[in-house]
């Protein structure tokens, strides 16, 4: 176990000032400055929809779980992998003393974290953008709804497990941003066009970030009944990738 | 003797070609033992077999007393493969401090080792602005994080100056006394390894030519004079006839003579009139016993 930690703080150190960090930054901050600025100007317009603060934060999340994560999340697993290889890092990682799985863990974690993170700096960016459209009467933005903002954060962090973890194996397998981006939004699209179709649809990695569209049709709720069957479906990919790493890198270099 | 790695019929292909083929490798501890071949003999694919970064398809391998790739024989071996791997947009002390976390290693060894390869005033600069020199002496500062027992070196003065070279000759014939560590040193600058290397393994087509001391290899006392004269032709008969074989090469006579020989050979040439501007005794180095080990095989 300590190994693994070791590992992770390593992990920790390699992600200072680099792409993957400062995707995680910009992807959520971009996105929320984007709607807030569009929000801002369009106030009459947006009127005859009632907008309100839940409206503010339910197409802010229908965007990042359709396209911002799943597209973030592949930029940042590839730029990730990128960092690796021009480092020609893979000699130094494996005659270190540990097993080569426990690299490929690490790598999938660190993932996870870095954009748990982004995960919550966009709702921290929600909240804050949410009060400071209140200054603009016309979007009738209403009482904070913390409760909301919790249950749609919680579903995204949840979204995003199934979805780190293809990316993962993707992207240290097929090294191409064209390919990551391509899966992703592919990915996407797959899953929001079964939108509220086979339950299926939790096994697939971006099947439970699909779902969020669902929150327009407010007498409905959020599929959480689907999220051990995407979470296991990221359990799944994860050892596969685990497996393939241990295999693909005893080939030739 | 104790041998830190020892290898029997080690064999890799790379599909119909076998890169390694049947090497048996005895590196004794606490020396330092050279390992030498022309560009493609097998010495990166040997090192890597080693390091169980390959696997073998033939023959069986220990190193330090483990398979290779055995977690309890890479917490004791430090190594480099062909360059340094380093991130470069991070700085020399964060490249250093990712590999003292992997190993789990005292806090400290940053600082000695960067200090061991002279990189200590530059250890805060990023990579990306370090220099090919800087760059594989912090390579050289990875590998030696945490003492190991075995360092296996490719090519570490890569891209070094004349005092780079220096310094890294000073610090890895430092080692095996200071610390006990054996290294392994594969490099293709002969004059170099000679320096240092108290022991050679050389490799040609993955096959093992020699294995030994480094007096050992070629034939003993084969040593010359090397002659600088006016007219080489005339100087050529005169040895010759004295009975030394002489070959001209580059505008001087290379004589195969005792270093004895030479008033004689000296007295012959002024007396045929010859004007003799050099005559010295010549050793036969590395590189000559080298490749002429590598033209019998």
């Amino acid at each position: 176990m300590s190994a693994l930690v070791r590992l992770f703080q390593a992990e920790q150190v390699k992600m200072r000032k680099s792409w993957p960090m400062l995707t995680a930054i910009l992807a959520p901050s971009c996105q929320a400055a984007f709607l807030g600025v569009l929000f801002w100007f369009s106030g009459s317009r947006l009127r005859m929809f009632k907008p309100g603060f839940r409206f503010w934060l339910e197409l802010n999340y229908v965007a990042w779980n359709l396209v911002v994560m799943p597209v973030a999340v592949a930029l940042l697993c590839e730029l990730s992998w990128e960092q690796e290889r021009e480092a020609r890092a893979w000699n130094l990682l494996l005659i270190q003393p540990q097993s080569r799985y426990a690299h490929y863990l690490v790598k999938f974690f660190m993932h996870l974290c870095l954009f748990l993170a982004a995960q919550v700096l966009f709702a921290l960016l929600l909240a804050a953008g949410g009060c400071i459209l209140r200054l603009q009467r016309d979007l009738l933005m209403g009482p904070f709804p913390l409760a909301i903002l919790v249950r749609f954060a919680g579903y995204s962090a949840l979204a995003t497990v199934a979805v780190a973890a293809f990316q993962t194996w993707l992207s240290m397998r097929v090294p191409s941003l064209w390919a990551a981006l391509a899966a992703a939004l592919a990915g996407s699209w797959l899953a929001s066009h079964w939108l509220g179709g086979s339950p299926l649809i939790q096994f697939l990695p971006w099947g439970l970030a699909g779902q969020m569209a669902i929150v327009f049709e407010r007498w409905r709720v959020l599929p959480w009944a689907y999220s051990p069957g995407s979470l296991l479906a990221a359990a799944v990919l994860v050892v596969l990738g685990t497996v393939d790493f241990v295999r693909h890198l005893s080939a030739p270099a | 003797m104790d041998y830190v790695i020892s290898a029997q019929g080690l064999t890799r292909r790379f599909g119909s070609r076998t890169v390694v083929d049947g090497l048996d490798l005895a590196v004794p501890a606490q020396s330092i033992t050279g390992f030498l071949g022309p560009n493609g003999a097998g010495k990166t694919t040997t090192i890597s077999l080693l390091l169980g970064l390959l696997k073998a398809h033939g023959g069986s391998c220990e190193v330090l007393g483990h398979p290779p790739g055995h977690p309890a024989a890479l917490a004791q071996i430090g190594a480099m493969v062909e360059a340094p791997s380093l991130y470069d947009h991070l700085t020399g002390r964060e490249n250093l401090e990712i590999t003292r976390l992997m190993r789990g290693v005292a806090r400290s060894e940053v600082d000695r080792v960067a200090g061991l390869v002279d990189l200590a005033r530059d250890i805060r600069r990023p990579v990306r602005e370090y220099s090919l020199g800087m760059r594989q002496r912090l390579g050289v500062a990875l590998a030696l994080m945490g003492q190991p027992r075995l360092l296996i070196l490719d090519e570490p003065t890569n891209g070094l100056d004349p005092a780079g070279i220096q310094d890294m000759r000073q610090l890895i014939l430092s080692l095996p006394g200071d610390t006990g560590a054996t290294v392994f040193l594969s490099s293709h600058l002969l004059a170099e390894v000679e320096q240092v290397a108290g022991n050679l393994v050389v490799i040609h087509h993955g096959k093992l030519r020699y294995q030994g001391p480094t007096e050992g290899l070629g034939p003993a006392g084969e040593q010359g004079l090397v002659c600088r004269v006016g007219d080489t032709g005339k100087a050529q008969a005169a040895i010759l006839n004295l009975g030394f074989p002489a070959r001209e090469a580059e505008g001087r006579l290379w004589v195969q003579a005792a270093a004895g020989d030479a008033p004689r050979i000296a007295t012959c040439l002024v007396e045929e009139g010859c004007d003799l501007f050099e005559l010295s005794p010549q050793r036969v180095n590395l590189e000559t016993r080298f490749l002429a080990l590598l033209e019998h095989a």
